[in-house]
């Protein structure tokens, strides 16, 4: 982005990926979700770039994707400024250490049949780095750093809570010193007091590290606490981003302004929520025509529903919004900031 | 709002008085107690919020209060509805009062309907038992109803099953299934936690609006405080079993007193300033099966001292609608 001082980091250009459904039938036409639709994005070193979206709005994908973990059905992804979209098996295991996940089950993202130091050491082997005999003392440290103690390295997933398995979660992705690190939905299974250690852990741990992320979550009040900059999602394609004030402060999107409106804030003399779109997020499969919003839209007119909007700048660095209707003057952005 | 009348107008508005209900569950090392000791009154279209962190007993609360717990697990205490005591019924008598007077809306609602019987059997099933009403006359009550929680294209739902509705779909038909017989509580357990937002501002609204129409009592179970400060007037605050501070929702969020709650308060995104940082609680809640004497939270608080190991504190009122079982309370004023 122009507005960002540090040069990108991670870019997607054009980013699209197709899910095969099945035919209908023996013979029918193929069918296909597009989960991510054409998506732009850069994230600049030492930023957090916050997504948020609802459930199949494509998050997850294009964390996958900026990951290269997931091939791209279209479009480009470079990582510190080289095309990674197409790496042999060689330079993409080497990308694994540079770019890491943190899921949102720590449950299931741990071997449940080794113990903790095992899986930490582990992951030093597979990317050869440490002598071997510094490997658990390295996976110790590391422990340590993420508020766990040593008596842990002996213990199974099973063993541990929620929010230590989130910890050791943690712990594995940063021990091969990524530069990059999809945090996606990272505490959404943990309770709240829990959920505040684990997200103070995270931005430490990136202030230290150097660290860049894209944070994926659905929670607008922990993306607001985590983010830089902040892309909102809605059905594949981004509707919205720009810096966090921009887009929370100053919403011209109508969907960026019903998340803000929907979410219930936590002070009891704050206006209630007002669900200001009726009506469920349309099937990923058959998206409507034009604007994908426009079925839910309080502003939708008849271009709407015809011509699908591009992403533009509006408002003035690096704020982008796709909208017909984003004049900007819009009675509604007052009343939502 | 309702719970700041005199001593007499708030006697007689009483519609459920929970005195020391426990309840008993079963675990590997024998039984332990998942609700201990809860009171807590409610008023008749009064909006309570019971709100905790996951294992805190609030669901089980509820379960207990309808005669709904699973097998082997027990109840103690007592639960006044109107003056009866809910817990000494025979299952006969109970379960007309479930539906008809007090009725509750699960947690995660695709998976709480019964997946083989299309949505307006669900809900026609309790118009004819407990209303009396023949097919016709149920079946045209459940289109109403399905109106009036705003389903979408109701007419068609009614013969649909739940799978082939969305969650948010079939959370309406939950409450269309829970308000068919006018019931003068309704407890919605976590009734948005699997939505949207955007479709968890729809339910939120329509459950407040029904409230309204209905003069209905409702119970909100959640663990999210956003959901407390929109819907609830007062807040029952759980941990580890116990409620541990019960205020006015102002009061709660203005000036907690336990330790536990100003925690929570504390770790929310939300009320962060710009640059702040979260508050956090050490550690996790205890297991069921080992939860520390005296007072439950002492193993994370850190105003704990000797006599919160060897005494466990009793709920003390701070005003007359706030009380909180702290022997640190006193001090703890000046944190929050």
């Amino acid at each position: 982005m122009s507005s960002s001082p540090a040069p990108p980091l991670v870019e997607a250009a054009s980013l699209t990926r197709n899910f095969d459904t099945g035919r209908g039938t023996l013979f029918g036409p193929k069918r296909y979700v597009r989960a991510v639709a054409g998506v732009d994005l850069a994230i600049a070193a030492g930023e957090t770039l916050g997504l948020v979206g609802e459930s199949g709005s494509g998050k997850s994908t294009i964390g996958r994707l900026l990951l290269c973990a997931l091939p791209a059905s279209s479009g480009q992804v470079r990582f510190d400024g080289e095309d990674v979209s197409h790496v042999g098996p060689a330079r993409w295991r080497a990308l694994r250490r540079e770019m890491q996940l943190i899921q949102q089950n720590p449950g299931t993202a741990l071997d449940p049949r080794m113990a903790i130091g095992d899986q930490l050491a582990e992951v030093l082997d597979i990317h050869d780095l440490e002598k071997p005999r510094d490997r658990r003392a390295a996976a110790m440290h590391m422990l340590h750093r993420v508020g766990l103690a040593a008596d842990v390295m002996q213990r199974f997933p099973h063993q541990l809570s929620g929010g230590q398995q989130q910890r050791i979660a943690i712990a594995r992705a940063l021990l091969v010193r990524p530069r990059f690190v999809v945090c996606d939905e990272p505490v959404s299974s943990l309770d709240l007091s829990v959920q505040a250690q684990v997200l103070n852990l995270l931005q430490d741990l990136q202030a230290e590290l150097g660290l860049t992320y894209l944070f994926i979550s659905h929670d607008l009040n922990v993306i607001r606490y985590m983010s830089d900059r902040i892309a909102v999602l809605y059905l594949g394609r981004i509707v919205e981003i720009g810096r966090r004030e921009q887009v929370l402060g100053r919403p011209l999107h109508p969907y960026t302004r019903a998340l803000l409106g929907a979410t219930p804030i936590p002070e009891p003399t704050a206006p209630p929520p007002t669900p200001q779109i009726s009506g469920e997020p349309p099937d990923p499969a058959s998206p409507p025509a034009g604007c994908h919003f426009h079925t839910r839209c309080p502003l939708a007119t008849k271009i709407c529903r015809t011509v699908e909007p591009a992403l533009r700048e509006n408002g003035g660095r690096g704020h982008q919004v796709s909208c017909h209707h984003d004049a900007g003057d819009n009675n509604l952005v007052g009343a939502c900031a | 709002m309702t719970s700041g009348g005199s001593k007499t107008t708030v006697a007689t508005d009483v519609l459920l008085d929970v005195r020391d209900l426990s309840v008993s569950l079963p675990t590997e090392h024998g039984p332990a107690l998942g609700v201990d000791q809860v009171s807590f009154k409610l008023q008749a279209g009064a909006t309570m919020a019971l709100v905790g962190e996951s294992g805190s007993g609030k669901t089980m609360t509820c379960l207990a209060m309808m005669g709904l717990l699973p097998p082997r697990a027990s109840a103690l205490g007592t639960v006044r509805f109107d003056g009866v005591d809910l817990l000494a019924l025979p299952e006969s008598r109970l379960e007309r009062i479930r539906e008809s007077e007090i009725a509750m809306a699960f947690q995660d609602a695709s998976n709480a309907l019964n997946p083989v019987l299309t949505i307006g059997f669900q809900v026609a099933e309790s118009l004819a038992r407990h209303r009396g009403m023949t097919r016709t006359a149920a079946f045209a009550e459940v289109r109403r109803l399905l109106d009036l929680v705003q389903m979408p294209a109701a007419a068609h739902r009614l013969h649909q099953y739940p799978h082939e509705l969305s969650g948010g779909m079939c959370q309406r038909a939950m409450i269309a299934m829970a308000i068919a017989c006018r019931p003068r509580i309704l407890i919605a357990d976590e009734p948005t936690t699997a939505l949207d937002v955007t479709v968890q501002a729809q339910i939120l609204a329509l459950l407040k609006d029904i409230q309204r129409d209905f003069g209905m009592a409702l119970i909100l179970v959640t663990h999210d405080f956003g959901v407390v400060a929109q819907m609830a007037e007062t807040a029952a605050v759980m941990y580890a079993g116990r409620i541990v501070e019960r205020a006015t929702v102002r009061e709660l969020f203005d000036r907690p007193q336990h330790p536990y709650t100003q925690a929570l308060l504390a770790a929310l995104p939300y009320r962060m300033p710009e640059g702040g940082r979260l508050a956090s609680i050490p550690g996790a809640v205890p297991p069921i099966t080992s939860r520390p004497s005296g007072c439950a939270f002492r193993s994370r608080c850190a105003k704990a001292d000797s006599r919160c190991a060897a005494e466990r504190p009793v709920p003390t009122p701070k005003s007359a609608t706030q009380s909180v079982a702290c022997h640190q309370a006193s001090d703890a004023k000046a944190a929050a």
